[in-house]
């Protein structure tokens, strides 16, 4: 059930706590560790409809996101060829841990606060460039992304051998008109995930998500029946498999 | 900029044959129609959505070459791009209950931020096939469409996103303002991607109150510089690219190509080229079309 509001921080203050944490982390990723605080004093919820973490829970909240995904972190930078593994570590523990509203999820401030107040390690960590997209709480945010493939594709995000790679999500993802249908985002994940050869799954994918971008033109897909989207899909799925233009 | 029109592969329904009636929003109980914004909204609102719709079905079925074995449904999407979120409801009309059909949305609790855009279409769920030429034979084929509602449930109105702070607490050079732009794509909100941070020390900052003698001046340097500023890294952020289709409104690329089309006279792409290709003009181009400095007091 999703209850919280998370403390908002804006775009000025969000750009210099970011330059004190990257100052911070020319000494190391303990240093960014150290700066790391549950509250600020110029962070604020929206005033209403939600309840509000306190410091305390949030501290717990740093406690258990950090358990999980620590053991990736211990060098104080991922290495290379685990970011799928920690990114899906990540998305389910924030997604579970905070318990966001999905109206507040969906502003910049939250995700800010968060990224750059209470978990500027794991920013720090998973990208030691520590670009402002990254940190800033819009689309591209370190944590924010996660939480949002989370959010939509749930077990997908975990199943598959191999998972969905960051190419495939990002074509899922990058087109929010797409992605604004649900079911049909899920139903795009899973026939990926059912594709045989997985050397060429990316390329499909990429052909896969194409094709179906192009039938929505006439087609009000959000309308139909879930049943009636995966016909679609794995119709187009069918066609891309056969060689079909 | 001309409305976007949507050409169809299909015969569409007729004007004649449906009449949309006005849109209600009734948020807590309230009813009220839907406006540009939204009172007492907040992420705890129970939100609905209502209207009526006068369908002539023999008019829609003749128009559209679809016969009485398709059925046609009335769907309503309200589309949340902020919340990346959409909620659809389609339901069949029989005709049954008379030629109105009442048909109502029920929107969560928490589940939308900022805007939602409203839209409203008549649509075949299960046409026939095969289907003789011109006629929609697939399912979901749009037949007709209402004109889309936008409302702003969060925030003040269109006012560009600002924040006035204190460059010298932030460890920013003085300058009088900063305009930002983070997004991943064209597509994301404007409102979401783009700040304009006042630094509050500069003597710019006391200018742009209403009643100070220099704020008409200000105020076109302040919009030329935005503009400029804002095209200025789209033209070379390699990340960022320009779709030929367009952009759904709201958008960044919706508000650029407005921009350009209402106030510079030409298409975003060329004024990209121009950014690109020859500065001074750009500069010139922007300066002269958004009226820098020209408003210089006596």
């Amino acid at each position: 059930m999703t209850v919280y509001v998370y403390p908002r921080l804006g775009r000025a203050l969000a750009l210099a706590r970011l330059e004190e944490v990257r100052r911070a982390y020319t000494q190391g990723i303990g240093a960014v560790t150290e700066l790391a605080l549950a509250e600020h004093p110029r962070a604020a919820p929206v005033a209403t409809g939600g309840q509000v973490p306190t410091p305390d829970e949030l501290w717990r909240i740093r406690s258990e996101v950090m358990d999980r995904v620590g053991p990736w972190l211990e060098s104080g930078e991922l290495l290379r060829g685990h970011a799928g593994d920690f990114d899906r570590t990540l998305g389910a523990a924030l997604h579970e841990l905070l318990q966001i509203i999905p109206a507040d999820a969906a502003h910049e401030g939250p995700w800010s606060f968060l990224s750059i107040v209470l978990l500027p390690d794991i920013l720090a960590a998973r990208f030691p460039t520590m670009h402002e997209d990254r940190a800033l709480g819009t689309g591209r945010n370190v944590l924010r992304r996660v939480w949002i493939r989370e959010e939509i594709l749930a077990d997908l995000h975990h199943s598959g051998d191999p998972p969905l790679g960051e190419d495939e999500l990002v074509g899922i993802f990058e087109r929010s008109a797409v992605v604004r249908n649900r079911p049909l985002a899920r139903y795009l994940a899973q026939a990926v995930l059912a594709h045989r050869d997985a050397s060429a799954r990316s390329e499909f994918a990429r052909e896969l998500y194409k094709r179906v971008r192009r039938t929505t033109g006439p087609l009000l897909l959000d309308a139909l029946p879930d049943t009636q989207v995966a016909k679609l899909v794995d119709a187009v799925a069918g066609s891309i498999t056969q060689g079909s233009p | 900029m001309p409305r976007e029109v949507r050409v169809l592969p299909h015969r569409p329904a007729s004007s004649d044959s449906v009449e949309w009636g006005p849109l209600w929003l009734t948020v807590n109980g309230h009813r009220e129609p839907a406006g540009d914004l939204v009172d007492a909204w907040d992420y705890a609102s129970e939100t609905v959505v209502d209207y009526d719709v006068r369908l002539d079905l023999d008019m829609v079925r003749s128009s559209t070459g679809l016969d009485e074995t398709a059925t046609i449904a009335v769907a309503t999407k309200v589309d949340c791009p902020t919340a990346l979120t959409r909620l659809t409801s389609a339901v069949p009309y029989t005709g049954e209950d008379g030629p109105v059909t009442s048909i109502s949305l029920s929107i969560p609790a928490g589940s939308v931020a900022d805007a939602i855009v409203i839209t409203r279409h008549l649509i075949v769920l299960d046409p026939p096939s095969p289907a003789p030429d011109g006629v929609a034979d697939r399912a979901g084929a749009r037949l007709h469409e209402a004109p889309r509602t936008r409302v702003r449930l969060e925030g003040a109105g269109g006012r560009f996103p600002t924040e006035a702070v204190p460059f010298s607490e932030l460890g920013l050079e003085p300058a009088a303002w900063r305009v930002d732009l983070t997004c991943e794509s064209l597509d994301n909100a404007f409102l979401g991607a783009v700040r304009l941070i006042v630094n509050t020390e500069h003597p710019a900052a006391a200018a742009l109150d209403a009643g100070h003698e220099a704020h008409d001046m200000i105020l076109t340097a302040l919009r030329c510089d935005v503009v400029r500023q804002l095209l200025s890294r789209l033209a070379f952020d390699n990340t960022l690219e320009v779709d030929e289709r367009g952009y759904e409104d709201g958008s960044v690329g919706s508000v650029l190509e407005t921009i350009c089309d209402l106030h510079l006279g030409r298409d975003l792409p060329s004024v990209l080229e121009l950014a690109r290709q020859d500065a001074p003009g750009f500069e010139m181009l922007a300066q002269a079309r958004l009226g820098f400095l020209s408003k210089v007091p006596t």
